[in-house]
């Protein structure tokens, strides 16, 4: 199986659309889950975790035909294949780290994807585009009930579903919305959103998950709390300050246009060409000009050009896309070649 | 980005690569594992070697090794060392208790009916819980999947 099978477009969360995709991004919902009568990943001896990998692999190949293209088992696969995997937000950075009997299985249109043997045997997640909690939840719902009639997860009443950290014990769920906040961060107000958010025992963390930094004006906001409430309850919390954000972010793209429109109109229109004309463009850079090329579209300073595309820039400008479209490993500097040729030329008619 | 050290502030500007290295996170953000490490008070000398002594008969990792990775090493543990978990749990989840799914028994016929079964569970426990909300929703869902049983 090949990397070359992933499309360069597609990928559910990429499409942008869906209820609010201005301003959020994507929606995932994950549970962790543990087969019972094993040891949790970081005590299985490497034989033990082999068969897990053989059996759960083996039956989601074989038994639910959405996964039975997309299976990469990590040892097979080159560092930047697996870094390719993590950019587009079907595994964690901690899953590329490893290859003991890891492996992870994505559905054909990469809204759902089942980690084997990260921190815990599976974490299975689905990301959707836009705002779309809810339907998110049920499908991984479904899948949790199907998987549980084929495979023993370790559970007690007492304590629900039992994970190797206690920080995800009882419902194994962790829910996210991914935030495009660059109103927020020009007039910076975005500490008052951290400050709110952390007061309800939410998390505020950048693109890549815990640990990252928030390129590109990219926020996730998700539950801390696994243990003592209903799913749907989880569900609520974060689906709940949402809202507030929303309209936060509105008032401050409002408040960039009204109150210096002309400074507004200026930045952006420099990021397009910045965008357009630059010979060296690092990651970061230039998912800070293409924050602002988004922003610019979406308050209309600029002319449209359809979110899809948007964000099919933001992915392919990745480090590890970049040379995965040139085909071979590059130097940092090589690749920022590469991604201002790739950026030039993409944006070439626009606009 | 901004650094001060010694009452001296300079900017350093760093590649992603250097900034990856230097794992610079969100501010304000800590590591889960320094999360848990402040949660668990270091024990004293004497409560070490106490710590040390609980050892999971299962996966064999005593107490100090879980407070020093933050993972247990299996499903026994919670158990084995429920006394010590459980003000750990209270801290970081504000409970002690499960209130939420289950998973469907194995070898069940993977069925609509089997999926009604769970969400029948789920509605009779939101009622006890005057969760009226959740309840409705369920309700609704419930009905969905016995109508659409019923067309098929």
């Amino acid at each position: 199986m090949q990397l070359s099978d992933f499309p360069c477009a597609g990928g559910e969360w990429l499409k942008g659309d869906g209820p609010e995709s201005d301003i959020v991004v994507s929606s995932r919902v994950r549970l962790a889950r543990n087969l019972a009568g094993h040891n949790f990943v970081t005590r299985a001896e490497s034989r033990e975790l082999g068969e897990i990998e053989s059996e759960v692999g083996g039956h989601l190949r074989e038994r639910e035909e959405r996964f039975s293209k997309l299976y990469y088992r990590m040892a097979e696969l080159s560092e930047v294949e697996r870094l390719v995997l993590v950019e587009r937000h079907l595994i964690s950075r901690e899953h590329a780290s490893g290859d003991t009997g890891r492996a992870v299985a994505v559905s054909d249109d990469e809204s759902l994807s089942i980690m084997i043997n990260e921190e815990d045997h599976l974490r299975m997640q689905v990301l959707r585009s836009g705002f779309r909690l809810t339907e998110a939840w049920k499908e991984i719902d479904e899948l949790d009930d199907k998987l549980s009639t084929r495979f023993q997860f370790a559970f007690t009443p007492k304590l629900g579903y039992l994970t190797a950290c206690p920080t995800n014990v009882g419902t194994g769920m962790r829910v996210s919305v991914m935030l495009h906040l660059p109103a927020l961060v020009l007039t910076r107000e975005i500490e008052k959103v951290f400050r709110a958010v952390s007061k309800i025992n939410l998390a505020v963390r950048g693109l890549y998950g815990e640990g990252t930094e928030a390129y590109g004006d990219f926020y996730q906001i998700s539950n801390q709390q696994s243990l003592g409430k209903p799913e749907e309850k989880y569900l609520e919390n974060v689906e709940s300050v949402v809202p507030g954000v929303i309209s936060y972010e509105r008032k401050a793209r409002q408040h960039v246009l009204e109150a210096n429109r002309d400074e507004t109109e200026d930045r952006l229109w420099r990021a397009v060409g910045m965008l357009k004309s630059a010979r060296l463009l690092t990651s970061q850079e230039a998912m800070h000009l293409l924050s602002g090329l988004r922003l610019g579209v979406h308050i209309g300073v600029l002319p449209t050009l359809p979110a899809s595309k948007i964000n099919e820039l933001f992915l392919l400008t990745q480090p590890a896309h970049i040379q995965k479209m040139i085909g071979r490993t590059l130097t940092p500097q090589e690749r920022d070649r590469a991604r201002a040729t790739f950026v030039r030329e993409a944006l070439r008619s626009y606009p | 980005m901004t650094e001060i050290s010694d009452n001296e502030k300079r900017e350093i500007h760093l590649c992603e690569d250097c900034a990856h290295e230097q794992g610079l996170t969100l501010k304000g953000q800590v590591s889960l594992a320094d999360f848990l490490a402040g949660l668990m008070k270091a024990p004293a000398n004497k409560e070490i070697a106490k710590l040390a002594k609980i050892k999971c008969p299962v996966c064999g990792i005593n107490y100090l090794e879980f407070q020093q990775k933050g993972r247990f090493g299996c499903p026994k543990d919670y158990e084995v060392f429920k006394k010590l978990v459980e003000p750990l749990l209270e801290k970081v989840h504000g409970s002690v208790e499960h209130v939420g799914k289950a998973p469907i028994a194995v070898g069940a016929p993977d069925t609509v009916r089997v999926r009604l079964a769970a969400l029948r569970k789920r509605l009779a426990a939101a009622v006890t819980d005057e969760n009226y909300e959740l309840a409705a929703e369920l309700r609704d869902e419930i009905k969905k999947l016995e109508d659409g049983n019923r067309a098929t």
